[in-house]
């Protein structure tokens, strides 16, 4: 029978999700381009922690992203995701915006989740690390084991090529 | 989040799709981890390796620090006292600065220990610093007494890196 968890190991996996949480989250939102899986996938991987009861793990980030990563996957092959419903901008535009406004401000949310979604991983990768977590293209660099001036080159054609699947899907709203 | 507008025609420029995707990803993010305010420790694996290794950059600041104290306390004992200006060294029995050919003496014939200043993890601790100099008198080989003065006084202890303390 497995050993409960003791409350210093919850208390250090609690310590590990703060200092973790949102690298991990920005890693796998990237491979699945899908906010709320993403957290269901971090969520996974801390549970799994969890029941290691301290059990050494030698590179634990690498650890918890491999374990989100598969559970990605597995839920990936599992079932076809169908489009979220967008109704879920209340909570950041407040409950007196302009209905007109959500609406708007929706379409224009769920066509940069459909652009982004046409981006490659390591695409989105970079870009949800600057802009997300607002990092350093030196720090960006460290985690994805590559120089800053690759991440630069890399951020420079990952915006170029979400502007241009942008560009295109306003040219066919407007045809 | 910008409006449609943003993405649509005023889109032309970088700074704009930057601003697109700033307030994109703030808004996809979860509540519980948009709190979690970013940190200069934060995050990567190689820096929790770092984070896991305590203060030891800012230890090692301190060792440099007070490297460089002790060098210019010898520097000086030894500018002041001797025209010879003999290379400088130290006596690691008393602690005290001395130099080649000399010897340097506490007269009160005791160690002002400080007061432990408070723990700090890492290899290496300073642990204070007493509010008194301890007077320092030199004198060369032949036994001729130089000028007193007085040095604060450290105390360095080298501790072991062990993740629990």
């Amino acid at each position: 029978m497995a050993k409960r968890p003791t409350t210093r190991w919850s208390a250090q996996i609690e310590q590990i999700y703060r200092s973790q949480g949102r690298e991990l989250w920005a890693l796998l939102y990237a491979q699945c381009n899908d906010a709320d899986r993403a957290q269901d996938a971090l969520q996974e991987a801390f549970a799994r922690l969890h029941e290691q009861n301290g059990a050494p793990i030698r590179d634990l980030r690498a650890w918890l992203l491999r374990v989100g990563r598969n559970w990605l996957r597995d839920v990936a092959r599992r079932q076809r995701v169908a489009a979220r419903p967008v109704g879920f901008l209340e909570e950041t535009v407040g409950p007196d915006a302009d209905p007109a406004d959500i609406a708007e401000q929706n379409e224009t949310r769920q066509r940069v989740r459909e652009a982004l979604a046409k981006l490659k991983i390591e695409d989105r990768e970079v870009l949800v690390l600057r802009y997300g977590l607002s990092w350093s293209s030196q720090r960006i660099a460290e985690v994805l084991e590559s120089t800053a001036a690759a991440i630069d080159m890399r951020l420079s054609r990952a915006r170029r090529r979400l502007a241009e699947i942008l560009d295109d899907t306003e040219q066919g709203h407007a045809d | 989040m910008p409006t449609d507008r943003t993405v649509g025609t005023s889109r032309d420029s970088e700074a704009d799709l930057e601003r697109m995707l700033r307030a994109y990803f703030a808004s996809e993010m979860p509540p519980d981890l948009r709190r979690n305010t970013e940190s200069p420790q934060s995050a990567s694996g190689g820096e929790l390796a770092r984070r896991t290794g305590g203060d030891r950059p800012r230890a090692s600041g301190r060792l440099g620090l007070t490297v460089m104290l002790a060098s210019l306390m010898l520097a000086s004992s030894a500018l002041l006292w001797s025209p010879r200006a003999p290379s400088p060294g130290k006596n690691a029995a008393s602690g005290v600065a001395g130099e080649a050919g000399g010897h340097a003496t506490d007269p009160a014939g005791e160690r002002h220990l400080p007061q432990e200043a408070g723990r700090l993890h890492g290899p290496v601790e300073l642990r204070g610093r007493s509010d008194r100099g301890v007077p320092v008198e030199s004198s060369d080989a032949e036994g001729r007494a130089g000028p007193s003065q007085e040095f604060p006084e450290f105390d360095i202890r080298i501790i072991p890196i062990d993740g629990d303390r």
